[in-house]
């Protein structure tokens, strides 16, 4: 897209150019001159006198330092060093440069390239990249979904997770709560308890299994906030956000990756990760509006589940319940040591600004 | 950070220190000499090509970004000069946008197929590991048949069951602890064995070990099998300087390992009990990073320089040959201010991060030409046009071309 073809000449006789020709066959340069007449170039030198139509040569691009190429037809060329007389020379032919090197020689379009780049890559951030993940995650058939979702959940079971040691009736009663909720679109899920290391917590994994800890029920203050908690994670679980939040990762590493990987992709890797925590509050917040809906349709006061995130605030090394399951759960194993200190750790690194604000949310008059 | 060093390194012949500026009549050229590799790239001209490319690539989703390689490469190899001549190079850019396209569907079959069941992720895997080579192969042909110097052309002559030879064998290495972790080891649920994980621990050593040896291996297929024209390329570089190589680098990260963690106790002692409340763990958490991102700068800059050295100094085609001296404290101290740039920059100035770090290492090149350059003759050869190799090897971000 370089070296488009000189544009039409109507020379008259123009002052010569010194340049170096290469044959294209030998490495040898041979001391010419190049000069315009009547829409033909000729170049002059020892044992050399070519004559060529102008429009057959291609010419590189100007750069502000560094020899110029003109390119023969037959794939010979020559040097240029001589940039003021070259250019001269080209001017009264009537060359035009290529039009992406007119764009890019004025400061104003490169100013403009640098706010469409900016914009176009804030836009898709903010709704592009959500829009796209949520059209894709549609199209993931819930079989793909489901194997998914049993692979992590056998990979927790393994590593951070013991069956469940409530009492059989609790576990009974709550499930009967449960199934009694009815989310608006049959999207299937099941409730699994777990006696877990992570502390008190609920997620959603792919294909609609829904993890409670037995921690969680345990802080909870009541059924009410334990069933506040599953409506949270329906919510999950009906907005897709598990796959949603995998294809966005894997849009935006990509991305991440064209900008600055030929560089360093080290710090690609640093808009991605800012970048997924906005997804991640923006799903919290989402389930969260859910939660409420779900929980006023079956008449259960949205108290309960700020509630349980006020339990949860509280109990220390927890989060929010999240659809990050197994990004929470990696951390974890190494502060079950000093739980203490874990857990102002934890708190200060993560719950707090976040669950005040999704607290104050809940409280404020919605519209329902 | 690969920092897209000049893949013109196919063979860089270069010299001259670039007197551009008198039109003065180029004598038929010098005889034999030295000849200082000139880098005449400037990072605010890349700039203004590296934003327009990046602007009219996501305008087009992507389709410009076959141009916009080939003007980058056009833009650094007729940067560089040498004995008063300038490389070029010669890609096109509906070869390269198809080559992409078609690593484009090994990725995402890659990818997407992997997330659905493992032994298809495997066969996939597998399939692409098998191809590898091969494309590794069209790559290095494609890359040195689009560069020339004074007009000639460059080529690659490895042979395909060479190319399996140095790029199957380790793939199959590099998979081989994995592997053994994965069939034989513990079930999820199991207690860890010890003595199973010290086994895939011994694997993965002796696997580390023999890194510099698939390294060498590599970089002789490489070097070994290249012409300017109709003169071949040579490699003289014996196994012990990769061994030597890779040695002072394993130091230097045992020693920064240690000096690191020394490092972190202290800075937690120090603090004492408020290194875990509010500012404290963030003061100490936010120094420990940066001396492990400078680290990191530090360590690659030594490998990137002590291998440049070797590579080069023991390369020679026909009767040229180079020296390259590359140091790397300078380069260290480059990569550091590049990355402080380019984080307070947002990314904006990493085409000048590109430039300078570029022009560090060519100007560090010399060529020794005794006999001059006049002599070397076209290879005149069908069309080695296939760019597959190059895209695929591209989207694979395998970076073979230091």
């Amino acid at each position: 897209m370089s070296d488009p073809a000189a544009g039409p000449a109507f020379a008259p006789g123009s002052a010569p150019v010194d340049v170096r020709y290469f044959d294209g066959r030998s490495a040898r340069p041979v001391a010419a001159l190049l000069s315009v007449e009547d829409g033909i170039a000729r170049l002059e030198g020892e044992s050399l006198s070519l004559r060529v139509e102008l429009h057959q040569l291609r010419v590189s691009e100007a750069m502000a330092r560094g020899p110029r190429l003109v390119t023969l037809p037959d794939g010979s060329h020559c040097e240029v060093d001589d940039a003021v007389a070259f250019a001269a020379l080209l001017d009264r032919t009537g060359y035009r440069e290529p039009l992406v090197s007119r764009l890019q020689s004025r400061w104003r379009n490169v100013l403009l390239a640098v706010l469409a780049v900016v914009a176009i890559s804030a836009a898709g951030v903010y709704w592009g990249v959500p829009a796209a993940a949520g059209v894709i995650a549609r199209q993931v058939p819930i079989e793909i979904e489901t194997s998914l979702g049993e692979r992590a959940l056998a990979v927790l079971d393994g590593e951070l997770m013991r069956p469940s040691t409530l009492d059989p009736a609790v576990r009974e009663r709550l499930a009967a709560r449960f199934a009694a909720i009815v989310p608006p679109e049959g999207r299937p899920y099941r409730v699994e308890f777990r006696r877990s290391m992570i502390g008190p917590n609920a997620f959603a994994l792919p294909g609609g299994t829904i993890v409670i800890t037995d921690e969680l029920v345990e802080i909870a203050g009541s059924d009410d906030a334990v069933v506040a908690a599953f409506a949270h994670e329906v919510g999950h679980v009906h907005h897709r956000h598990v796959m949603r939040r995998l294809i966005a990762s894997a849009i935006v590493g990509s991305g991440a990756a064209v900008l600055f990987g030929d560089w360093s992709s080290l710090l690609a890797g640093v808009p991605a990760v800012l970048i997924e925590l906005h997804y991640s509050r923006s799903m919290e917040i989402e389930a969260d509006d859910f939660a409420r809906d779900l929980l006023a349709r079956n008449g259960i006061p949205v108290q309960a589940l700020v509630d349980m995130l006020e339990a949860l605030a509280g109990a220390g090394p927890a989060r929010a319940p999240g659809p990050s399951a197994r990004e929470e759960a990696a951390q974890a194993p190494a502060e079950a040591q000093s739980p203490a200190r874990a857990a102002r750790l934890q708190r200060y690194l993560q719950t707090h600004p976040d669950m005040a604000e999704r607290i104050e949310r809940l409280r404020a008059p919605g519209m329902l | 950070m690969n920092d897209l060093e000049p893949q013109a390194h196919g063979q860089e012949p270069v010299d001259d220190d670039g007197r551009r500026s008198a039109p003065a009549a180029p004598a038929a050229s010098p005889a034999g000499g030295a000849h200082p590799v000139e880098f005449t790239a400037s990072g605010s001209e890349y700039f203004r090509i590296w934003i327009v490319n990046l602007a009219l690539t996501i305008v087009t989703i992507g389709i410009y970004s076959a141009w916009a390689k080939v003007r980058t490469m056009k833009y650094f190899y007729r940067s560089t000069q040498v004995a008063g001549s300038v490389f070029d190079y010669h890609g096109s850019p509906l070869a390269i946008l198809r080559g992409r396209l078609i690593a484009l569907v090994l990725v995402a079959g890659w990818s997407g197929l992997g997330h659905f069941s493992p032994l298809v992720a495997l066969v996939v895997l597998l399939t692409i590991a098998g191809l590898m080579p091969f494309l590794i192969q069209r790559s290095f042909r494609f890359k040195l048949y689009q560069s020339s110097y004074r007009g000639i052309r460059f080529h690659f002559d490895g042979t395909l069951a060479n190319a399996y030879r140095v790029v199957l064998v380790p793939i199959a290495c590099f998979l081989l602890p994995g592997a053994l972790g994965v069939m034989f080891g513990p079930e999820a649920g199991e207690g860890a064995d010890p003595s199973f994980a010290a086994l895939v621990v011994l694997a993965s050593l002796v696997v580390a070990a023999l890194v510099p040896r698939f390294h060498h291996g590599l970089k002789r297929y490489q070097h070994d099998n290249a012409a300017f024209g109709t003169t071949r390329s040579a490699f003289d570089v014996g196994l012990r300087a990769f061994y030597g190589l890779y040695g002072r680098v394993w130091a230097l990260l045992l020693g920064l390992g240690a000096g690191g963690f020394v490092a972190g106790v202290a800075l937690f002692a120090f603090s004492a009990g408020d290194a875990f409340s509010g500012a404290g763990f963030v003061l100490v958490m936010l120094l420990l990073s940066i001396l492990f991102y400078g680290s990191m700068l530090a360590v690659m800059a030594l490998f990137t320089a002590r291998l440049q050295n070797v590579v080069w100094n023991g390369t020679t085609i026909g009767e040229l040959s180079f020296r390259s001296t590359v140091e790397a404290m300078p380069l260290a101290r480059l990569y550091l201010k590049n990355a402080l740039l380019v984080i307070c920059t947002l990314g904006l100035y990493t085409p000048f991060a590109v430039v300078n770090s570029m022009r560090y290492r060519l100007q560090s090149m010399t060529l020794l030409a005794p006999a001059g350059l006049d002599a070397f003759m076209a290879d005149a050869r069908p069309g080695e046009e296939n760019a597959t190799g190059e895209g695929a090897v591209d989207l694979f971000d395998i970076d073979i071309a230091l």
